[in-house]
């Protein structure tokens, strides 16, 4: 493996910035990495000419790696694109226009493999104005002038450099995807490597310097943009008011090839085939798609393994072991689990959608796992009641020994091998579990959210093994022995607050529940929208004969952009495929034997259809197009199909059955370059969106021009 | 997918996807030729979707007893231009406007393919939301294929 020789990675975002700048930058760092084994990556975001850079990058050995984009800047997207590819222990990030000293990266790499508990960063120097790259390269790398000349930046920030043992940037996900342009990923990557528990370290000895070449500042450029602008203050306020570590939740775009599930499912199971599909099938249809989903098979006499290999997934493993017992089978799963969190999850059970997703918004510094409360229904009506948890601590457990809803877990898998579910017991392995947890220190947050539905039907343990379940409880209760003192008694009711429950979201409102109940108790309506290229073609081929209706949106008349379309009864098979082609969809669904009328909700108009699916293309057209230069946008119709655009536009085709339609989408720098160019083209219908529309001013400006410029116009 | 402009000799017509309402039509013609000493008018008809007329409650539009009908005064063009435009307010939100040029006196039909030359400024609605998701298109005569 690449991995085991690679040392240190050093990745440098770029575009569009010049390369002899980022010739020295690479240099210098190539040339720092002492007896370490270093990998330098540029990881290019978009740049419009990319040619020149790879062969320079690769004539330095340096690593290249390009990522397509729609022209907007993410220092974030950038580097983490570049760590997707990058094989070294340590992982430091770095931009184009910071030369380092010769020690730095040698002494960098050595501190965090020495101590993987650090996360470092540097604080840059800047070089006065005479020092541009130009004179740089002229004269070379002047140590000893730049420690002279140099003044340390005087900014509270991360400054130009973080360093982290690569484990930690798998862990929390890397940085934050969300963030445009560039300004505060840094700082909000290295707090999070605090909250998951680095120590931060400014590096802070002469053997590690970074010099900033000087360039006209970019800045005050990026400030005096809206869109710079809004994305700055987006970026703060992520930087400001999330308190999360973990990020890239539900979908981590640039994830590098060795990174591990987030999560792994653990679920152990004997003889439950028929409710193991739907319990597995409600996991893939999660909003966060980044787990494994680990099947202890605990001697099951029944289908159980083709139940399970049905699916086809190869993020499903499946594990069989003579039968042993609950405790073991759940142990044997934390020792085969792969991901850094296991969510525990019952074979008779469903996990609500948002599950996954919802657990990391509630873990930060501190925090080693979140829950919820559940909900069950009856496994032949349909019937549902709300079971709120408490919160958890040793105050609130004490109570009846009871812990929150097993199957609504999710803590860090470490903590689970460590402190191992007690194979003496026969029932109630979980609230032991959770009262020796609590003993021991681990933080569980509350979520406030509905996290699984739980099936009531005859063959439960806590119906069929009430009274072990019982005695189980009452037993570990007696953990906490100390209570028999007063000390003892107040100190926990201390502990407990002043509140055992939280708000729970949809709780007084669990008819929004009903399209995650199984298949065999609800209709459901699926209406989706995106790519489902990554399905295999008879998979989507299926799927799209099960729809009422499907517009395929094309982009030239050739390559298909998107599917839209609706599914009239869809199985919760249907909604995984969905999930795992990652497509947008919502689920509407009602009880099989209600008096509404689902179907007659799915608009079965062709026109209306392809109309709705255009004027949405047209919004991700506005969001994705629109900038500071261009402010006006064309949607022009009835056009012929072989018009074409370029430079300000799509062209788009839209099907739905025999019905076809080609659009144009157009930017514009105002609605009267706009207005020039229906009459220049000849285009008879055009639906205007952003700058407003003056039909006096518009019709003058084109007179104007007609006088200046003849009758073209 | 239907047409929303179609013209035919003199007469325009406004047809409005069966989820919108028009709010505004804003009408601009380039130069109006053959017509000598005449003058001009034009005839506006506005429908709902019931299909019932709703011509009545437009502002900027008159009942002539002469013509008996509503009519707009034609605003004038200069040679190879664009007119001032003539805007029409709906109160009842239409689905369907049309607009007929007619020499006065004589109410004989204005030229061939008048609109040929013609560009509406048309703000409607989307019924769905309710009058809160406002559109706004403009329609090129000069674009139009005559079917």
């Amino acid at each position: 493996m690449i991995k085991e020789t690679i040392d240190v990675s050093v990745v440098i975002g770029f575009s569009n910035w010049g390369l002899a700048r980022l010739e020295l930058a690479v240099r210098s760092i190539q040339a720092s990495f002492g007896g370490l084994r270093g990998e330098v990556i540029v990881s290019d975001y978009g740049s419009h000419s990319f040619e020149d850079t790879r062969e320079l990058m690769e004539s330095l050995g340096a690593r290249y790696v390009y990522t397509a984009t729609d022209g907007t800047w993410s220092r974030s997207r950038a580097l983490n694109a570049g760590f997707a590819v990058s094989s070294g222990s340590v992982l430091v990030s770095t931009d184009a226009d910071m030369v380092f000293s010769p020690e730095s990266m040698e002494t960098i790499g050595s501190w965090i493999l020495d101590d993987p508990s650090l996360c470092l960063l540097l604080q840059c120097r800047d070089l006065p104005e005479q020092w541009t790259d130009a004179e740089i390269d002229r004269v070379g790398y002047q140590w000893d002038t730049f420690e002279r000349v140099s003044r340390l930046r005087p900014r509270w920030g991360m400054g130009g450099m973080m360093a982290v043992p690569r484990e930690v940037f798998m862990r929390i996900r890397g940085l934050d995807e969300r963030m445009h342009t560039y300004g505060g990923e840094d700082i909000d990557f290295a707090t999070r490597a605090k909250r998951a528990g680095q120590r931060l370290l400014w590096v802070d000895d002469e053997r590690v310097r970074m010099y900033h070449m000087w360039h006209a500042p970019t800045r005050e450029t990026h400030s005096k943009s809206v869109a710079a602008t809004n994305a700055i203050e987006f970026n703060k306020k992520i930087v400001y008011t999330d308190k999360t570590f973990v990020r890239n939740t539900p979908i981590w775009a640039h994830r590098p090839a060795d990174a591990g599930p987030l999560v792994t499912v653990a679920i152990s199971t004997f003889n439950r085939a028929n409710f193991l599909a739907e319990s597995i099938s409600s996991v893939l249809c999660q909003t966060l798609q980044d787990f494994e989903i680990v099947v202890v098979d605990d001697g099951s006499t029944d289908n159980t393994r083709q139940i399970v290999e049905s699916f086809d997934d190869r993020r499903i493993r499946y594990f069989f072991q003579e039968n042993a017992g609950i405790a073991a089978a759940r142990n044997r799963a934390a020792d085969e689990a792969r991901g850094y969190y296991t969510a525990v999850h019952d074979d008779d059970d469903l996990m609500t959608p948002w599950r996954l997703e919802k657990h990391f918004e509630h873990i930060a510094a501190g925090t080693h796992g979140s829950f919820g409360s559940f909900v069950n229904f009856d496994d032949s009506t349909g019937e549902m009641k709300l079971f709120a948890s408490k919160i958890l601590n040793d105050g609130t457990i004490i109570d009846s020994g009871g812990a929150p809803g097993h199957g609504t877990w999710l803590v860090e898998t470490d903590i689970i091998r460590r402190l191992r579910y007690d194979e003496s017991l026969s029932s109630g392995v979980d609230n032991n579990l959770a009262l020796r947890m609590v003993r021991s220190g681990v933080a569980m947050k509350h979520s406030g959210e509905i996290m699984m539905l739980r099936r009531v039907h005859d063959g439960q343990i806590t119906v069929s093994d009430e009274s072990v379940q019982k005695t189980s409880a009452r037993q570990t209760r007696q953990l906490f022995s100390y209570i028999t003192t007063k000390w003892g008694v107040d100190k926990l009711g201390a502990e407990r607050g002043p509140k055992d429950y939280v708000p729970i979201r949809l709780g007084k409102n669990l008819d929004t529940l009903v399209p995650f109940l199984p298949d065999s108790l609800v209709q459901r309506i699926a209406v989706f929208r995106g790519s489902l290229e990554c399905l295999p073609h008879e998979v989507r081929r299926r799927l799209l004969e099960r729809c009422a209706h499907f517009v395929v949106e094309r982009q030239d008349e050739d390559s298909v952009v998107r599917y839209s379309g609706a599914i009239v009864g869809a199985s919760m098979r249907d909604l995984a495929l969905l999930r795992r082609a990652g497509v947008e969809f919502e689920v509407s669904g009602e009880l099989i034997g209600s008096d509404e009328g689902m179907e007659e909700s799915v608009p079965n108009d062709r026109a209306a259809i392809t109309e709705a699916a255009v004027r949405q293309a047209f919004r991700d057209f506005v969001e994705q197009a629109g900038d500071e230069d261009y402010s006006s946008f064309g949607l022009v119709r009835r056009i012929a199909p072989d018009r074409k655009v370029s430079g300000i536009g799509w062209t788009r085709s839209f099907t739905c059955g025999d019905l076809k339609e080609t659009v144009l989408f157009l930017r514009f720098t105002n609605s009267v370059e706009a207005f020039k160019a229906q009459i220049e083209n000849d285009w008879t219908e055009m639906e205007l969106l952003g700058d407003a529309i003056e039909p006096a001013s518009l019709l003058n400006e084109l007179n104007i021009s007609r006088r200046l410029f003849g009758a073209s116009l | 997918m239907s047409q929303i402009l179609i013209i035919e000799e003199n007469r325009v017509k406004i047809s409005m996807p069966d989820a919108e309402r028009i709010r505004q039509v804003s009408l601009s013609l380039k130069s109006v030729t053959g017509v000598e000493e005449k003058s001009v008018a034009i005839v506006v008809k506005a429908w709902n979707a019931e299909g019932n007329s709703v011509t009545d409650s437009c502002k900027g539009v008159y009942y002539s007893t002469i013509l008996g009908e509503m009519f707009a005064y034609y605003p004038g063009t200069p040679d190879d231009a664009y007119s001032e435009p003539l805007t029409l307010e709906f109160v009842e939100a239409p689905t369907e406007v049309s607009f007929e040029l007619l020499t006065w006196p004589g109410r004989e039909p204005v030229g061939k393919a008048m609109f040929g030359g013609s560009a509406l400024f048309v703000e409607s609605y989307d019924v769905a939301s309710k009058g809160l998701s406002t559109r706004n298109r403009i329609l090129n005569g000069g674009g139009h294929k005559f079917r």
